[in-house]
């Protein structure tokens, strides 16, 4: 599956309209569901090339939740802020850690 | 290892030394609403409110019979204001305050407005080098003249916002820094201070990204 094409599982006749947030390949049991003995094979069945859909899936569920809804707050910004303070604090921490007062941060 | 006081611009992050602290640079295409109903939600409604007053504005400076031409300006616009803005939170990089960035964006499109001003309407171009109502005696200097100012504005442009956005973050890190040798009174009123600094800064984010926009539009349209 390329960079902008529908996934190959998707067919409108039967789906609609599509939604980036849905899944539409075979349906697996949930993680929260799975038994300790069969999370080997539960892990096998997933693929290291549908991390960045299933990112992009992640992405569109939060938009429906906070930025689509007719009427939103300021809520989604404050929580992309945030997101970002936290994802900028990761990539320089060891930088930070050296820091001559590093105890007063 | 001491680090110096311009560490807060340093681009490495500690992920194997590689620069990757310029991707805040794309962290602004979060924050543009996505349209996915017909319906517009509130925050795409807030956003068509302020490019379209920027549309509008642009579109005063370039003349009505360049439509379409205002949207490269509106966003750069929309680019520089979210990265002035962002590099305000803590531990987010502020990529406009490199000259890097801002020469990367000043420069081609001084060079592309020349190229085609130079190029395409070159007597035009040559009478707008002496203003009108000079005195006879005075052409020479004034060619001279508003050649230089027209040379310079790449880096006029680009000087100005990074040294607007490095102003104003080395301030706030100067006035934290002496904060773990003061009193209690004192480090209250540092704290009022700083809050004060911040929406100052805040404010010269959002205005500096359109004085960026609006100037790229005026030399847009003195060519055209």
């Amino acid at each position: 599956m390329a960079l902008g094409e529908y996934p190959a599982e998707y067919n409108p006749k039967v789906h609609g309209p599509y939604d980036p947030a849905r899944f539409y390949g075979k349906p697996d049991t949930p993680f929260g569901q799975v038994k300790l003995g069969e999370l080997g094979s539960w892990l096998g069945r997933r693929s290291v090339g549908g991390i960045p859909s299933a990112i992009s899936r992640a992405w569109w569920r939060w938009q429906h939740k906070y930025v689509q809804p007719k009427k939103t707050g300021i809520a989604p910004f404050l929580q992309l802020m945030v997101g970002s303070m936290a994802f900028f604090y990761m990539l320089n921490y060891g930088k930070m850690v050296h820091h001559r007062n590093y105890k007063h941060h | 290892m001491m680090t110096n006081l311009f560490s807060v611009f340093d681009p490495t992050s500690s992920v194997l030394m590689l620069p990757l602290n310029w991707m805040s640079t794309f962290l602004g295409m979060m924050f543009l609403p996505m349209l996915y109903w017909a319906m517009p939600s509130r925050w795409s409604l807030l956003w068509t409110l302020i490019t379209s007053t920027l549309h509008k504005e642009f579109k005063t400076l370039l003349g009505s019979s360049h439509f379409g031409t205002t949207l490269m300006f509106v966003s750069l616009f929309s680019l520089i204001v979210f990265n002035n803005f962002l590099g305000l939170l803590p531990y987010v990089f502020t990529s406009t305050s490199h000259l890097t960035m801002t020469l990367a964006l000043a420069l081609p499109l001084w060079v592309a407005f020349m190229m085609f001003g130079w190029i395409n309407h070159t007597q035009h171009m040559f009478a707008h080098l002496v203003p009108q109502g000079t005195p006879g005696a005075l052409m020479p200097f004034m060619v001279l003249i508003e050649t230089i100012s027209n040379v310079i504005r790449p880096g006029t442009l680009a000087v100005r916002l990074a040294a607007n956005m490095i102003a104003g973050h080395l301030l706030l890190t100067l006035l934290g820094s002496t904060g773990p040798s003061l009193s209690a009174t004192l480090i209250s009123m540092l704290i009022i201070g700083q809050i004060l600094l911040l929406i100052l800064e805040a404010a010269v984010a959002v205005i500096q990204s359109y004085v960026f926009a609006v100037l790229s539009t005026l030399y847009a349209s003195e060519v055209t």
